[in-house]
């Protein structure tokens, strides 16, 4: 049962990730073989805990969690990134506006006004 | 011309309606031009401003005070300064102490002068806040690699050469360490200057906590990861 729910989602992800490839090569790409090999994985466990064993982990289960980790990190430090350049954007875009939008002080000149001040 | 008719004030302000007039009354005695960057307050900060004689340019949204500071720099270059003044918007700065440091930076010929609260006073000063202010000194001095005696005082003077090379990144509180970043990296001639800083129950209300002290330090990690 749950490895016909497993590979309902991750064919999901697999038509996401050829989807996204369009904008995103790497990253598409890497999404649909994840999910590809999910799927296998979902059907052959037994595989995942052979590669498990060869690299030192105990059980296949642990492996993804593992890697889940890891792909999760890089992906939150990715979209931070892209978050700031995105507020970069935004900023310039402001500032644009802002100093279009520029106002002269009420009395009609700082200058003449400090003067009389002074 | 006067000492100070080349010279702009760049105050940049957030929700400062209770206190910005004052502030501006004060700048505008002792210098001709102040622009107020109002970064999208909302109470009337931008008309208070304009009413006691300050240029106002308005951010449309809360961008935060580095990048305030940016806009009000750009707005002062446009307007043809020569020098330029920063100072933060709830008093704690004394416009006559930027005065002094303004003749201090013509008389060295420097590109930046800094103004200290460690070399003169800071009047009303917590001890929480003068632990926190000595550990982001620390941490400036690791980042930047330049000895001060005071870090994230808003109180400084600028020619106008130095103001085009600094193009600040950081919108929000960690803009004071990128100057200190930029001077060394430009090489830029600075000095620091003995300055009081006036803290009242208002600026320490509105002065930062331990935990903006974190975003800044978040920040600034992020700054170094990603060009």
């Amino acid at each position: 049962m749950i490895s016909i729910l497993l590979t309902l989602i991750l064919a999901a992800a697999v038509a996401g990730g050829v989807l996204l490839r369009r904008t995103s090569p790497w990253i598409g790409g890497a999404m649909s073989v994840a999910a590809a090999a999910g799927i296998y994985f979902a059907w052959r466990p037994d595989d995942l805990s052979q590669i498990a064993h060869l690299m030192g982990v105990g059980r296949g289960a642990d492996l993804v969690l593992y890697i889940w980790v890891v792909v999760s990190f890089l992906a939150m430090v990715a979209l931070m990134l892209r978050l700031r350049a995105l507020r970069e954007q935004i900023t310039q875009l402001a500032r644009h506006a802002a100093l279009g939008g520029a106002t002269p002080p009420d009395q009609g000149g700082d200058a003449e006004s400090a003067a009389g001040r002074r | 011309m006067t000492e100070t008719a080349d010279t702009w004030v760049v105050i940049p302000a957030y929700n400062e309606s209770a206190k910005i007039g004052e502030v501006v009354g004060g700048v505008l005695r002792v210098f001709s031009h102040v622009v107020v960057v109002d970064d999208g307050s909302s109470d009337d900060t931008a008309a208070q401003a304009r009413a006691a004689g300050a240029h106002v340019v308005v951010h449309p949204i809360n961008l935060g005070q580095g990048a305030a500071l940016q806009t009000g720099m750009e707005f002062a270059l446009m307007q043809g300064a020569g020098w330029l003044v920063t100072l933060d918007a709830d008093g704690q700065h004394d416009p006559n102490d930027a005065r002094s440091m303004l003749a201090f930076a013509r008389e060295h010929d420097l590109d930046i002068c800094l103004g200290s609260r460690f070399l003169g006073r800071a009047e009303g000063m917590t001890q929480g806040r003068r632990a926190l202010l000595k550990a982001a000194l620390a941490f400036q001095t690791v980042t930047s690699g330049l000895r001060l005696t005071d870090a994230h005082n808003g109180l400084r003077v600028i020619n106008a050469r130095a103001a085009r090379r600094i193009r600040l990144r950081q919108n929000r509180m960690a803009h004071a360490s990128e100057i200190v970043s930029i001077i060394r990296r430009e090489k830029l001639r600075f000095k620091e200057f003995p300055v009081t800083i006036r803290y009242t129950e208002y600026s320490r209300a509105k002065g930062q906590s331990a935990l903006g002290a974190l975003n800044i330090l978040v920040d600034l990690l992020l700054s170094r990861l990603g060009k």
